[in-house]
């Protein structure tokens, strides 16, 4: 399927906050509520519209453990949205969105969008957090917000649609220099030009002398 | 050092073994240099005595072992302090680089006797407390874009990992940007980085689910795969080979990664590596060699596809439908993206690359990708080759070809595969090939354009070739399997048109007969024996007709039976085996064929023709227990009414079929026995040989042994189980064999008396008879006496016998006549009371 965008998300948060199950809503139109605990990362991928263009979102799913740290960094970089999650039944969750937040500053690339998520919405009777605090610290660090259910399908196509929308914005205002692939964006057929996956003084499919 | 001197020193050297000498010095040297490495005040100073080392470790193991303990945390911390002066990064990375230095002047057999001093460095600098972390740091930041040190890192990573992967993808993973910066490696410009990049990944990726995913992310499929299309393709070189290797190792045991390799669409670009260029005459025997393996690389990945090896823990029930689910997936992915058209270009067409292996391999392919896939079996059906002399062959057909003729075993027994997968729950691609067994008579010439799947089959099945033959009754059966209809519709086909209206039509199902007669008489082969009567069986099975077509062939009873009874020599136990199931199908047609059972066998097929020579695939032996407990009702039911064709095999015959059943069977068992220990010890085998070869040059062969490790032991499982339960059946048939055994005696006891009545009755009948004929021979005396008596009376009165006398005399007579007649009829009469008393 040709595509005019691909965008590459990662979902952060912590442990239990829903960040599988908003994929799984999001991808396969389904609520498990009994998930096994990611692993590492796990990958998910679903075809989008935005004004009239095919946007592809290829989506990591890393695992909010501590101990998988280290692993989860690593995609860091090469993402253009991040969805960040926490759980509105559990403020601990909610505390600790600043060393997230300061974890994707360090590793990720400076445009990289982000989307405060805060999920369960449907367990209004526990609510931990109010939507108003959740709206403040979006607003401080810069991000955009929502909260969502990953049970009812709350808001869950929206949080994925409106950070594409976010960073197709930042391309139209040419944000991006969309030949680097390692800002999360990839540029495909039907974006308007030729495939620009070759990169500018370069010649496509050329074949270098070897020189071993 | 003048010439002599250092033809004495090399001298000195050979005598004196480890030279204490020549090692003092080196020691003295490398620790002077290593002194003005880490003391010196002068930049160019400490530079200088880098290069010096570097130019002292070059070829110099004596060195390595003298650089050791104490000089890899110098150099590390040269690394770690100076990281501005990226010539002095340069040249402590060089001499790392040397230190860990296979060495490739000492021969193998030194290195079996004592580790190589590069492979004890390397061990000594991993230890070096953040070692690791600093070399993996150096490829990012501003050491990271200088090529030399970047290039030097890689190779130093690269030979640090040969050593012990497992350490060097940890440090890897704990730098966050560590997997990344390697993968903008293989994005280099500079090709000799690309590569070198490339190689470390590939040390990298494998066995680490982590990296495997990072790189993924990263664009590794992308990226691997459009330097496969620069690098020429399948018809480039060994660093297409490399690429492949990475990808296979990204989606090995890793369904996230294929999911992620189907949904961008990866499959087309991979396809497209099966294709090679048409063979050029000037074509150099090494460049072919170098493309097979490309192609087997790229077949593997096909492979890794559509039969995903189990992952290192049992799977969960959950587990195994995800799996199966991504499999299925991956299978419709490659097919939409025409894969069956490229997989049987490689499998069939000779123009491509001239390797059995390959031919093999992309065989396998078509045969997985066929399992379970109705759209699969209908696009083989359409599909059609064009050959390179014109006109076009059905697929099928050309499939046929490699099925009967292929040199190489394995190609024959993937090709029989192939076809027996497309008929696999396939009534209509049955249906359709049973109808391409056409009298000879209505094509051409043999070869000719007319020829079809079916003449072509039933041409072998007959042909001089036995293993042509057998490989023909394969495929038979496979087109039969299941399928009653086409088993009644070939049972009636005509092979040649009949000379004259009064001649009968020559027959398949009798031409099998007469082939397995042969195959049995001259004891050629037990296997092409197996296979007839495999098909026999499954022809005969479920189908009431074919069962009576086959007992009305006058020889194929007493051929079975003498089977049983071992009248042929050197008869495999299986063969005899086989020999009763067939008369047990014979008996019972409607038992089931063995094709009904394998509901649940779909997966299985994947396995079943591995080692082509086995007769008894999986399919068969789950089918045999149910098919063996019928028949054993059947048989402890006896005397009581049968089923027709059962009611034909002539009464005395029925005992030498139950006990040929039950010998038979026993036999089977024990074969199974052999098998199955033989299965293990394979298994066992291959676990080992895969251990040994998990050498970086043949993991291709590793991955794929571990597979074949892996079914062996699911199949020696299997088997093992098959033997426990056939072992119970065994027990409760000799059971009943020892019952039919003392009815037997019995009967022949009866026998016996019956004989011994017998012989009294026909005695007595002898007396009497005797007695008979006297008794006759004595009325027609008398007869005689009174026509006597009647004419003197009448020619000669004269002799003074008054006439009265001569009637008194006659009347005497005639009463004695009587009276002894009379006597002959009593004993005559009690005789007959006495016999039918008796």
């Amino acid at each position: 399927m040709s595509y005019a965008y691909l965008f590459k998300y990662i979902i952060i948060g912590d442990t239990g906050v829903g960040k599988s199950c908003l994929l799984l809503q999001f991808t396969d139109k389904r609520f498990q509520p009994v998930h096994d605990l990611t692993i590492g990362v796990e990958f998910g991928a679903r075809m989008i519209n935005i004004d009239g263009k095919q946007i592809k979102l290829q989506i990591w799913d890393t695992a909010g453990q501590e101990s998988f740290r280290s692993i989860t960094r690593s995609y860091y970089r090469g993402a253009a949205g991040a969805l960040l999650v926490y759980d509105i039944t559990r403020r601990e969750t909610f505390n600790h969105l600043a060393s997230w937040l300061e974890d994707a500053r360090q590793h990720a690339n400076p445009n990289m969008t982000i989307m405060l998520i805060g999920n369960k919405s449907d367990l209004t009777h526990r609510r931990a957090v109010t939507t108003e605090e959740g709206e403040q610290f979006a607003k401080e660090h810069g991000l955009v917000f929502l909260e969502t259910s990953a049970k009812t399908a709350h808001n869950v196509e929206e949080a994925f649609i409106n950070t594409a929308r976010k960073i197709y914005e930042k391309i139209e205002q040419g944000v991006f220099d969309v030949s680097n692939e390692s800002y999360g964006i990839k540029v495909g057929y039907g974006a308007g030009g030729a495939g620009q996956t070759v990169r500018p003084g370069e010649l496509p499919a050329a074949k270098s002398s070897s020189c071993c | 050092m003048n010439l002599l001197g250092k033809v004495a020193k090399e001298f000195g050297e050979y005598v004196a073994g480890e030279d204490q000498l020549g090692v003092r010095s080196e020691d003295a040297a490398v620790e002077r240099l290593l002194q003005r490495v880490s003391d010196g005040i002068l930049p160019d100073d400490r530079r200088e005595a880098l290069a010096q080392l570097r130019d002292l470790l070059t070829g110099n193991p004596q060195a390595q072992v003298a650089l050791g303990n104490a000089g890899l945390p110098v150099l590390c911390t040269v690394l770690c302090d100076e990281r501005g002066d990226l010539e002095m990064v340069r040249g402590a990375l060089e001499c790392l680089v040397l230190a860990v230095h296979p060495g490739a002047s000492s021969g193998t057999s030194r290195a079996g006797r004592k580790p190589q001093p590069g492979a004890i460095n390397a061990e000594l600098l991993v230890r070096v407390p953040g070692a690791l972390a600093l070399v993996v740091g150096l490829l990012q930041g501003a050491t990271g874009s200088d090529f030399y040190v970047a290039y030097h890192t890689v190779q130093l990573l690269t030979a640090l990992g040969a050593g012990n992967m497992p350490r060097l993808q940890e440090a890897v993973l704990a730098a966050p940007m560590g997997v990344a910066r390697l993968m903008d490696l293989l994005g280099s410009d500079h090709e000799v980085l690309r590569n070198e990049a490339l190689l470390l990944l590939v040390g990298l990726t494998r066995a680490s689910a982590d990296v495997q995913k990072i790189a993924a992310f990263e664009g590794a499929f992308e990226r691997v795969l459009s330097i496969a299309r620069e690098e020429g393709g399948a018809d480039g070189g060994i660093v297409v080979q490399d690429c492949l290797e990475l990808l296979n190792n990204l989606l090995r045991t890793n369904p996230g990664n294929q999911l992620m390799f189907r949904e961008t669409g990866h499959v087309s670009g991979l396809l497209a590596l099966l294709q090679v260029a048409p063979p050029r005459s000037s074509r150099r025997r090494g460049v072919a060699r170098q493309a097979a393996a490309n192609l087997l690389a790229a077949l593997e990945t096909v492979h890794l596809l559509l039969d995903p090896p189990k992952g290192p823990q049992a799977a969960s029930a959950a587990e195994e439908k995800q799996r199966e689910e991504n499999r299925v997936s991956n299978q419709a992915a490659l097919l939409r993206g025409s894969a069956l058209d490229a997989l049987l270009a490689l499998a069939l067409l000779s123009s491509s690359v001239p390797s059995p292996a390959v031919r093999t391999q992309a065989l396998q392919c078509v045969q997985k990708l066929l399992v379970a896939m109705p759209q699969a079996q209908m696009a083989l059906m359409e599909a059609s080759l064009s050959l390179r002399e014109g006109g076009s062959v059905p697929a099928l057909q050309a499939l046929l070809r490699p099925a009967l003729q292929a040199r190489n075993a394995g190609e024959r027994a993937a090709a029989a595969a192939v076809l027996q997968a497309f008929c696999r729950g396939n009534s209509e691609g049955q249906s359709m090939l049973v109808a391409t067994v056409l009298p000879v008579g209505e094509e051409g010439a043999p070869g000719g354009d007319h020829s079809t799947f079916g003449s072509e089959l039933v041409r072998a099945l007959a042909g001089p070739d036995p293993a042509a033959a057998a490989w023909a009754a394969v495929v038979l059966r496979g087109v039969l399997d299941g399928n009653s209809a086409g088993k009644e519709r070939v049972l009636r086909i005509p092979l040649e048109l009949p000379a004259g209206m009064q001649s009968a039509p020559s027959l398949l199902l009798p031409l099998c007969v007469s082939c397995l007669s042969s195959a049995l008489q001259t004891g050629r082969s037990g296997y092409s024996a197996c296979v007839l009567l495999r098909l026999l069986i499954t022809w005969v099975g479920g189908c009431p007709v074919a069962a009576t077509q086959l007992i009305e062939i006058s020889d194929a009873l007493p051929l079975l039976l003498d089977t049983l009874t071992g009248r042929f020599k050197n008869t495999d136990p299986v063969v005899r085996g086989l020999a009763a199931v067939l008369l047990g199908t014979c008996a019972l047609p409607n038992a089931g064929s063995d094709g009904d059972s394998d509901g649940a066998g779909d997966r299985a097929a994947g396995h079943v023709y591995d080692d082509g020579e086995n007769p008894l695939d999986r399919d068969f032996t789950v089918w045999l227990p149910a098919f063996e407990a019928r028949l054993r009702s059947l048989v402890s039911a006896s005397g009581v009414a049968m089923s027709a064709a059962a009611a034909k095999m002539p009464a005395a015959v029925r005992p030498v079929v139950q006990h040929g059943v039950v010998t038979g069977l026993q036999r089977e068992i024990a074969e199974l026995r052999a098998r199955n220990s033989a299965l293990e010890q394979s298994s066992a085998a291959s676990n080992g040989a895969e251990a040994a070869v998990a050498q970086p040059s043949l993991y291709g062969e590793s991955g794929a042994l571990a597979v074949r490790a892996a079914e062996a032991e699911v199949r020696a499982g299997r088997a093992e189980a098959e033997a426990a339960s056939l072992r119970e059946e065994l027990d409760g048939l000799q059971e009943r064999y020892r019952d039919a055994a003392t009815e037997l005696d019995a009967a022949r006891s009866q026998a016996d008396e019956a004989r011994v009545t017998a012989a009294r009755l026909e005695a007595d009948l002898k007396g009497l008879s005797s007695a008979y004929n006297n008794l006759e021979a004595h009325a027609f005396a008398l007869e005689k006496r009174v026509g006597e008596h009647g004419a003197a009376p009448a020619g000669d009165a004269a002799p003074g016998v008054s006439e009265a006398e001569a009637a008194r005399r006659e009347t005497a007579a005639a009463e004695a006549a009587g009276a002894q007649a009379e006597e002959g009829l009593a004993d005559l009469l009690a005789l007959t009371r006495h016999m039918r008393l008796t």
